[in-house]
């Protein structure tokens, strides 16, 4: 018998027994999509994590551990043990070593968005990604008191104009009746989205934030425009007397260990500097386990799936007994008959990871926008990466050897079979 | 990032291990190794406990313990093979600091001591840059880990080296 006619009647066995490879085919295609899927989503969780801030040499914060400092100074997660005094971010920006230092204070929030209370060098310094500016999608940075930018995402959420009024409200938001209703902010910016902590953050000036928590005790009122005699204020009282951290741009990278150490002998107050690179190593070390888990799962999902295969192609077999002895007679050897259901588990593999892919691409061609504006991660379409090879690869081999088995079982059968369909196996 | 804040919010639940070894902190059996590369200049500081060093953290009081301080010291003042930055990079040593006070008389015995050394190359082919080569571990046997810190042209990370591992690379 030519391979020819055999590869014919396999494709008219296959035809035959449609439904149940197709539901072979779907679930291998759906283990393909989730593998793919948890994967595309774990490097996007990493790389949306490090992209968050870059061109900043140092962090500098109350003394405590060195991944809780970034995590509350970038990402606003968790709450600072400390303050670190207004005098000593002046000592800092004295430093010969230091090229520029952005002051950042945290605490008051605006619907759930943190407030970020900063100096207009914060748009200047600030980086993301590889070394790119934050840009202003419309309006400008803030210049007086009561001025505020919002990130892509507050912009977004709050369908904020500019000119729009906000009342900012005192600590996480929980209370009512602790905003200062007397003195909204006036929305002057709105920055372009960087899929960073930026785009959930309210922006003002020190200052303003002074002038709000101060307000009721100077006794002046600003209904949206400062007046006269409260840029008059400004210089004196506005003065912050305590922020939550400071970044740090140093003049040469070389210092920047011989800064840390300078910082952490600080003799004004205890201070602790960290590198927020190596700080964002330090918490992926921290969470590689659940980084793990996450793919082990994925995996698991494809596993079982694969037993799928093996099953429907086993049952299937039996079914086929009959089938099978018949090509022997017609004079098809065992060896033809194994490569036939090799052949069959490899291209219903194939074509289950091919199918994944497409719909994984296909599901971000849909999805990615959405989850970049409410997740914020970064899910571009692109070429399947070479970790996402690797798994097309183990999925394809996976498959292929679990044909293997009712292969080798038809090996057996098959000499026996078919003439005396009693004979046992 | 909402997604970001009750997925850390439960890891930092969990624990943060392993915190980054702070300036001041000491442990024995680990040193750490700070590389700044900066233009044509690599920067080198290693700050290692004594003991790893030379097995005591206090003034030698026997011929055998000044031998023993003498040799780490000529050894790390003159690092030759201790730091092969890539050789395709052609840096040279420009510099080499190294201080232990307590060694040198110069500090009063506190519980713990340490050592640091500083060392600055120049690289006629920075970009070449890829990695570096050390005998930390094959010099000295106390040495269990190597906690690296490393700010670079393409930004700032951290790695682990445990031992036998005599080579840190990092991604040009």
């Amino acid at each position: 018998m030519s391979g020819g006619g055999l590869l014919r009647l396999a494709r008219a066995s296959a035809w035959h027994r449609r439904f149940g490879l197709g539901l072979v085919l779907a679930s291998i295609a759906l283990a393909t999509f989730l593998l793919l899927s948890v994967e595309r989503g774990r490097v996007a969780l990493r790389e949306g994590f490090t992209q968050s801030i870059s061109g900043t040499d140092l962090i500098v914060g109350a003394r405590t551990g060195s991944v809780q400092l970034l995590l509350y100074s970038v990402f606003h997660l968790g709450s600072p043990t400390n303050n670190i005094r207004w005098r000593s971010v002046q000592a800092l920006a004295a430093d010969p070593a230091v090229a520029w230092v952005v002051p950042i204070s945290l605490g008051d929030s605006h619907r759930g968005f943190p407030v970020v209370g900063t100096t207009p060098d914060y748009f200047r310094h600030v980086r993301h990604g590889e070394q790119r500016a934050l840009e202003l999608a419309s309006g400008r940075a803030f210049a007086g008191l009561h001025e505020a930018v919002l990130g892509a995402e507050v912009a977004e959420r709050l369908q904020a104009s500019l000119g729009q009024a906000l009342v900012l409200r005192h600590g996480a938001g929980e209370i009512e009746g602790e905003d200062h209703a007397d003195q909204p902010v006036r929305v002057v910016g709105m920055l372009a989205r960087t899929g960073t902590p930026v785009d959930r953050a309210v922006h003002v000036s020190l200052e303003t934030l002074e002038a709000m928590h101060a307000g009721g005790l100077l006794g002046y009122r600003l209904p949206g425009r400062p007046s006269a005699p409260a840029r008059a204020l400004a210089a004196e009282d506005l003065q912050p007397r305590a922020v939550t951290a400071a970044l740090v741009g140093l003049k040469s990278r070389s210092a920047v260990f011989g800064m840390q150490r300078r910082i952490a002998d600080f003799r004004d107050e205890p201070l602790l500097a960290v590198l927020p690179g190596v700080a964002l190593d330090e918490l992926w070390t921290a969470v590689a386990g659940i980084e793990r888990a996450l793919v082990a799962m994925g995996a698991l999902v494809a596993a079982v799936s694969l037993a799928g295969l093996v099953a429907v192609v086993a049952t299937g077999l039996e079914a086929r007994r009959q089938e099978l002895a018949v090509l022997r007679s017609v004079g098809a050897g065992p060896p033809q008959v194994l490569a036939l259901l090799l052949l069959e588990g490899a291209l219903v593999t194939a074509a289950g990871a091919l199918l994944g892919l497409l719909a994984a691409q296909l599901g971000l061609w849909a999805f990615g926008p959405l989850l970049e504006s409410r997740l914020g991660l970064s899910l571009p379409l692109r070429a399947p990466a070479a970790a996402e090879l690797g798994w097309l690869a183990a999925v394809l081999l996976a498959g292929t050897l679990a044909s293997l088995l009712p292969g080798w079982r038809a090996y057996r059968l098959a000499l026996a079979d078919g003439l005396s369909p009693g004979a046992s196996a | 990032m909402p997604l970001h804040v009750p997925a850390l919010a439960l890891l930092l639940g969990l624990t943060l291990p392993a915190a980054q070894a702070a300036p001041g902190a000491h442990q024995h059996g680990v040193v750490t190794l700070e590389v700044a590369i900066d233009g044509a200049e690599l920067s080198l500081g290693l700050r290692a406990p004594l003991h790893d060093l030379i097995g005591f953290e206090r003034a030698p009081r026997t011929a055998a313990e000044r031998q023993a301080a003498a040799d780490m010291l000529r050894r790390l003042r003159a690092p030759g093979a201790l730091f092969e930055p890539s050789t395709a990079a052609g840096c040279t040593l420009a510099a080499a600091t190294v201080q232990a006070p307590v060694l040198e008389g110069g500090a009063a015995e506190a519980d713990h001591a340490e050592l640091a050394a500083d060392y600055r190359y120049q690289c006629a082919q920075p970009q070449a840059l890829r990695g570096l080569k050390h005998r930390l571990f094959a010099d000295f046997r106390r040495i269990a880990r190597i906690e690296v810190a490393m700010a670079g042209p393409r930004g700032q990370a951290q790695h682990k080296l445990k031992r036998p591992a005599d080579t840190l690379s990092w991604p040009q």
